[in-house]
């Protein structure tokens, strides 16, 4: 596959006269990828398509990107801002991490729909990016053999949460049932 | 009943008056047609041979009126006497649709529509056209024909005798020959028949044809029926043409033996030569009518075969037997005693059923699938005839009951209800407008008012799609001057609420911001125009466009941008543009990709592009909309360069004045009232402003005013304006700019859950005693269904009876009484949790179903 270098890209915009140069999205979008580890070693070509269709969202403080029990649909990384993490038991909500700029997260479902095991709001103003499953299934249809190394990633990625939460676990044996919700 | 009536009945007991009037006008018409003879008569022999010049004038005047005489006579017979066929063919045509449709639903499950299509068109055609003349036709024939052998007798009696002494010889070879004809007709008939059908079906059956790749199939199905069309008009044609000939044969008999005959009397002074011209005048006026006669028995005979092959068809007894009874409403109490009911002698659908239902008694019915439950209710709704057994409404047989009755009184929901092409409103008001129409003025029913429709459209969950049919509906200035008047206020209100709730759900047209989620196109022309010239398709070719983006200086901007659009796309989705899917993001259209390619591949050779080409990458510029297809970054200074586009074509070519609307948006941002700007001077052109209506566009983005900056939101956004249009009091006209959706044939334009929801709302409406429904909420989605169910069970419960046919058993709670069916005959009845106690059949197909 014919990889291209970045500099080439030609959705970078040169106006007729040459004085402003501005960056379209989908390149704002790659720039932001590709350095995701689910995409290292991935063709160029490939990383351009999820870029190409994510799609950015912006949420005002205080808005819900997701609840506990909806049905997962995207992944998220964060372009700017803050979210939380937390779970709801019994009308009461327990806080949990705190995610910023560059995080990558709910990456599950983009192999799987399952009901989200935690809720997630917005601190401040965020642009996140958002990877739907849909156009993951798409794209991997049509690379199927690299696709698998990305699917690959992330349960690699996942194996490696679990086995720092495992620790956690360990370490912190009183809050086991707290912590347990979460899962 | 009509089609026992004969053909004649037709041409005997209807328009009398009409009809001797115009035999009347026919005998005078003969008398105009012998008179020229007996001029030509005496022009020959009187006033020539006696050479008085006034008398040749006197008899030649006379002979050219009569000539003229004759011939508007006939002219007006002629015009008569279609007009009488037509208003007959008009009669018979509306007795006979009445008729079928009130035949015993049984006729249409063995008849095909095509039959009955072809029968009340194509045949019936026919017979209108025969009809016309029957009466007339025969009689001017034979009167015209007696006049003149009476003529030719009283010129020369021998003459006479000889050359009509042809014509009954004829008269025995013609029935013979015609007598096949008409065995051919029938069979012509049958064929064309169940061609009709064949098509019919195909034509019905169109999805599973394709879904099969079934064209063959069919075509071979029909293969010999077209062949044996075909066969059957060549013997036809050679039939009806021999008997032409024949006809044409003796006829040439006449002058042969005139001309012997006479030719050897005149030369021996035994006849004037002016009574040989009159003579064979006469004979060649004789052959008029004869051929007449004989078209006339051809058609006869056709009509004759014709209608009998039609009303036979059709000659069954409607499904009343004459001893129906209209009773006005019930109180809704149905009785069954000992039903059964089979469809032959061998398969029994119903054995010895017998139930009870009080008014406004729940009554469901449930088993396993074939158990008869269906069978029941459509015994139940009197859409079969009663079996064996009986079944009383009110105590009365329901048999004695006539139509109209039923159709008040018992509200029939089935499974796969059908829907009349038309507007939804037409569609929900079927029964009502229907029963009116048979109760007369005086006794009609009260149509259903606005705020009861809307209670049943709101209880059946059809508010939420009717006003989306509203909000998605063009406007119909004439028809809804109301919408129209108050669409400033609309946007006015749901700008002020959008601003509290979503700021930033909505980009607003305003007219000196460019926009963002609007293509270059529409950012440019930023209004509607009825100019195919400047139409998205044309523009990029229009030469005042190209000036003005020239001026502009937008013209290399936009092809700068159109090249990397398409570079872009070509680049980014080359290797999966196979899949729809990936042209979300670009203006490429999944069939332009090869043409975009070779476009670019072009300018990478740095080959000159040609017109055409740069005419497609100007498109794909104008098409481009910033927020949507973000493969393409914009420069700041394009959004100037494009709002001074806009001003230049506002003015250049929509002729209107941008300040105007400038004034008027900014008081709109403002949440003031603007005043109404001068119309433009191009009447084609209406600008975006907020207090114009925009043609073009649909109900929810004229008061929106604006493009929704996120696809998904646009259901909130809907809902949203519902809710103010509601506070503001405009619910109504918004639901009945929904009711006026057009539902499209069958209603395929409808989902199946809508096409299920109206068909409940259309029977509701109707408010009868007694309602049945046939697994009528099974195709709706879980929440439809639940809303349905809660409304049965709090609104009708008491007031209205309901048998309802039921498959999920986990709704059949709420009933007052549950009946379980098994192969015919009732084999549990009780309540839900008796049932359930019983742990009897119903127990078990409760525990299967979870």
């Amino acid at each position: 596959m014919n990889l291209q270098e970045e500099k080439n890209n030609p959705a970078e915009y040169t106006d007729e006269n040459g004085e402003e140069e501005y960056r379209s999205e989908l390149s704002e979008n790659m720039a932001a990828l590709k350095n995701l580890p689910i995409f290292s070693g991935i063709p160029y070509e490939i990383i351009r398509l999820f870029a190409y269709t994510a799609v950015r969202k912006i949420f005002s403080a205080g808005d819900r990107v997701f609840r506990q029990g909806e049905m997962s649909e995207e992944a998220y990384l964060i372009l700017s801002g803050k979210v939380r993490l937390y779970t709801e038991t019994h009308q009461k909500s327990f806080p949990l991490q705190v995610l910023e700029a560059k995080d990558f997260f709910g990456y599950m479902a983009l192999l799987a729909q399952y009901e989200w095991p935690l809720s997630c709001r917005v601190l401040e103003d965020t642009e996140i990016l958002l990877l739907e499953r849909e156009s993951f299934r798409k794209i991997l249809t049509k690379f199927p053999e690299k696709c698998i190394l990305v699917a690959e990633r992330l349960v690699q990625m996942r194996m490696k949460r679990m086995k720092e939460h495992m620790q956690v676990l360990m370490e912190e044996k009183e809050s086991m049932e707290k912590i347990g919700n979460m899962f | 009943m009509i089609t026992q009536k004969p053909l004649f009945y037709w041409v005997l007991h209807r328009n009398r008056l009409f009809q001797f009037f115009l035999l009347l006008l026919v005998g005078l018409g003969i008398f105009f047609r012998i008179f020229p003879l007996e001029m030509q008569k005496r022009i020959i022999n009187t006033a020539i041979n006696l050479k008085k010049q006034n008398l040749l004038f006197l008899y030649c005047g006379l002979y050219i009126g009569a000539v003229i005489l004759a011939g508007l006579l006939k002219y007006a017979v002629n015009v008569m006497q279609k007009h009488l066929g037509q208003k007959v063919l008009a009669e018979i045509r509306t007795g006979l649709y009445q008729h079928i449709l009130l035949l015993p639903l049984d006729f249409f499950r063995r008849t095909q529509p095509g039959t009955v299509i072809s029968a009340m068109s194509s045949e019936l055609a026919t017979i209108g056209h025969f009809i016309g003349g029957a009466l007339v036709v025969p009689i001017t024939g034979i009167l015209t024909l007696l006049t003149f052998a009476g003529y030719m007798l009283h010129l020369d009696f021998r003459l006479g005798l000889v050359s009509l002494g042809v014509y009954p010889l004829e008269l025995l070879i013609l029935p013979v020959l015609q007598r096949r004809y008409n065995e051919l007709n029938m069979q012509r008939i049958d064929t064309t028949r169940s061609m009709n059908d064949l098509i019919s079906e195909a034509v019905s059956g169109i999805q599973e044809v394709r879904g099969n790749a079934g064209h063959k199939t069919e075509s071979e199905k029909i293969a010999p029926y077209i062949a044996g069309l075909f066969s059957l008009a060549g013997r036809m044609f050679i039939l009806k043409y021999g008997i032409k000939w024949v006809n044409n044969l003796f006829q040439n008999f006449g002058p042969f033996l005139l001309f012997l005959i006479g030719g050897y009397l005149a030369i021996h002074g035994d006849f004037t030569l002016g009574a040989l011209v009159a003579f064979l005048s006469a004979y060649e006026k004789i052959y008029d009518p004869w051929k007449e006669i004989i078209e006339y028995y051809q058609d006869f005979q056709d009509a004759k075969v014709r209608y009998r092959r039609v009303m036979e068809y059709f000659d069954i007894v409607p499904e009343s037997d004459g001893k129906e009874e209209c009773f006005g409403p019930v109180k809704g109490k149905l009785e069954v005693q000992d039903l059964n009911y089979s469809i032959n002698p061998h398969t029994q659908l119903l054995r010895s059923i017998s139930l009870h239902l009080e008014p406004g008694e729940h009554l469901a019915l449930v088993g396993f699938s074939g158990s008869g439950k269906s069978t029941l209710a459509l015994l139940l709704g009197k859409l079969y005839p009663c079996g064996k057994g009986q079944i009383r409404l009110d105590g009365r047989p329901l048999h004695t009951f006539c139509r109209k009755d039923i159709a008040r009184n018992i509200a029939f929901v089935s499974q796969h209800p059908f829907i009349f092409n038309g507007s939804i409103r037409e569609n929900l008001l079927y029964g009502c407008r229907s029963l009116a129409l048979l109760e007369g003025e005086e006794a009609a029913l009260p149509m259903p008012d606005t705020s009861r429709m809307e209670e049943i459209i709101r209880e059946t969950g059809l508010l939420d799609d009717i006003m989306r049919f509203g909000f998605d509906s063009l406007i119909d200035e004439k028809k809804q001057e109301d919408l129209l008047r108050n669409l400033y206020k609309m946007r006015m209100a749901v700008r002020q609420r959008l601003m509290k709730e979503s700021r930033q759900a909505v980009e607003f047209y305003e007219a000196g911001h460019f926009l963002h989620y609007v293509s270059i196109y529409q950012n440019i022309l930023f209004g509607d125009i009825r100019d195919a010239a400047f139409s998205p398709e044309n523009i990029a070719a229009n030469p005042r466009f190209l000036s003005l983006i020239r001026d502009t200086e937008l013209s290399d901007t936009l092809m700068h941008l159109g090249l990397q659009l398409a570079k872009e796309t070509v680049l980014l989705i080359g290797n999966v543009q196979d899949d729809d899917f990936f042209f979300r993001g670009t203006p490429v259209l999944p069939d332009e990709f090869d043409l975009y390619k070779e476009i670019t591949e072009k300018v990478r050779r740095d080959k000159e592009l040609e017109q055409a080409d740069k005419t497609r990458i100007l498109e794909l510029a104008l098409r481009y909309i910033p927020a949507r297809h973000r493969i393409a970054a914009m420069p700041r200074s394009f959004a100037q360069k494009v709002l001074n586009a806009r001003y230049r074509f506002i003015q250049e070519i929509g002729k209107s004045d941008v300040r105007n609307c400038l004034a008027a948006t900014e008081e709109f941002m403002k949440g003031e009232n603007p005043k109404i700007p001068e119309p433009a001077k191009n009447k084609n052109y209406t600008m975006f402003c907020p207090v114009q209506y925009l043609r073009s566009h649909t109900l929810l983005e004229n008061i929106l005013f604006g493009t929704p900056r996120q696809e998904e939101q646009i259901r909130k956004l809907r809902n949203i304006v519902a809710d103010v249009l509601a506070g503001e009091g405009f619910s109504a006209a918004l639901i009945n700019a929904g009711l006026a959706f057009q539902v499209g044939s069958k209603g395929d334009r409808l989902s199946g859950g809508q096409r299920q929801k109206i068909a409940i709302a259309r029977a509701l409406l109707k408010e009868s005693p007694v309602l049945i429904m046939d697994e009528a909420t099974a195709s709706l989605d879980n929440a439809s269904q639940a809303r349905i169910q809660k409304y049965t069970e709090k609104k009708l419960r008491g007031k209205t009876g309901l048998v309802a046919v039921i498959h999920r058993l986990d709704i059949t709670s709420s009933f007052d009484r549950i009946l379980v069916l098994r192969e015919g005959t009732i084999v549990e009845t009780g309540t839900y949790a008796e049932l359930m106690e019983k742990k009897g059949i119903f127990y078990e197909l409760a525990r299967g179903e979870k």
